[in-house]
């Protein structure tokens, strides 16, 4: 009895030596869409505000706990109040390196102001 | 029948030799003339477009510079008119300094394009540095001279508006050779927003697009 009490003991230390989980990469924001492949960073919320014409402008953080620099390509869609996506450079996909154990921060300001919303969608830059 | 010129070391006789050089070096030009290995041809989506690029410059290259050159300029603040309305923006001269052959205007077009969008500027195509972008504009108005145009068609006279805002800059090129024989290339875009009233530049800009390659590599 006493050796399986010392077993169950051992097997709960042991898990609890095991390498924590990962920081969850996605955040819970669905207009923010992150591939698999982005899925060793950690992504803040995005912070969305208002520019002084009016325009939307989106910021997130990026960390990068690896020991190498991490390619992104964001591809931003700005949207109407009607839904429609606003045809602009500024929906062109941008590229963006992640230092190693660094961080980075993702910015995307909209066209005009006839822009409501937005889709990000954030993976790795890589053929 | 024998040979005209017979070989008893078995190799082939001198115009033999000439004619199997010969054929060697047609097979050996037609060979140049194959296409190198199996590319097909296909439809690139600029949104999805991940296909290698060269040292030269692209249209994924306007397209990054002239974004933020836009973004920057729309962020100063600085094309916001006062009263309201957008600015009058006249294309003045935008040197290519790079040993491309570029046409500036795939540049311009996107930046004039996308302020224009934005509603911060109108961009002026009946006056020019070099003659009215749209000839057309000054066309119609030689119809004032002809008793077969409708003249209350024609505008009138002092209609032509010319530019609040003028836009001018220069693409640069900088070669390096960096250790290992590779070469460095730094493209530079700068831009520059004047007032036409003054003469005072408003805005400034510069974005600079690099490259790293192989050093047998040409750009043009």
């Amino acid at each position: 009895m006493l050796s399986r009490i010392a077993a169950i003991a051992c097997l709960g230390l042991l898990a609890a030596c095991a390498a924590p989980p990962p920081p969850s990469a996605a955040p819970s924001d669905p207009r923010v869409i992150l591939t698999p492949n982005v899925a060793a960073l950690g992504f803040s919320l995005p912070n969305v505000t208002n520019s002084r014409d009016g325009r939307l402008q989106v910021t997130i953080n990026v960390a990068n706990g690896n020991a190498a620099d991490f390619p992104l390509r964001i591809q931003t869609d700005w949207l109407n109040a009607s839904g429609r996506p606003i045809q602009s450079l500024q929906s062109r996909p941008q590229q963006l390196l992640v230092p190693r154990f660094g961080t980075a921060i993702i910015t995307a300001d909209a066209p005009n102001d006839r822009a409501r919303d937005f889709r990000m969608q954030i993976d790795i830059d890589a053929p | 029948m024998t040979a005209p010129f017979p070989d008893t070391n078995g190799a082939p006789a001198l115009p033999q030799r000439r004619h199997l050089l010969a054929i060697s070096g047609a097979a050996l030009l037609l060979a140049a003339c194959v296409p190198q290995g199996d590319i097909a041809t296909t439809r690139i989506d600029q949104r999805t477009d991940r296909s290698p690029m060269g040292m030269g410059l692209d249209n994924r290259d306007f397209t990054e510079a002239a974004g933020e050159l836009v973004r920057d300029m729309l962020d100063s603040g600085r094309l916001q008119r006062p009263g309201g309305g957008a600015y009058a923006l006249g294309i003045s001269r935008i040197r290519n300094d790079t040993q491309l052959r570029i046409n500036t205007d795939e540049l311009v077009r996107k930046i004039r394009i996308d302020l224009s969008n934005a509603g911060v500027t109108r961009t002026i195509v009946g006056t020019g540095l070099n003659g009215p972008e749209d000839p057309l504009v000054g066309a119609i108005r030689e119809g004032r001279r002809s008793g077969e145009v409708n003249q209350r068609s024609v505008p009138a006279r002092g209609q032509l508006e010319v530019a609040g805002l003028s836009l001018s800059g220069i693409i640069v090129q900088r070669n390096n050779r960096v250790d290992g024989g590779a070469m460095r290339i730094d493209y530079t875009f700068s831009l520059a927003v004047a007032d036409a009233r003054t003469g005072v530049a408003i805005w400034e800009g510069e974005r600079v697009i690099s490259r790293l390659g192989s050093g047998r590599t040409v750009t043009w």
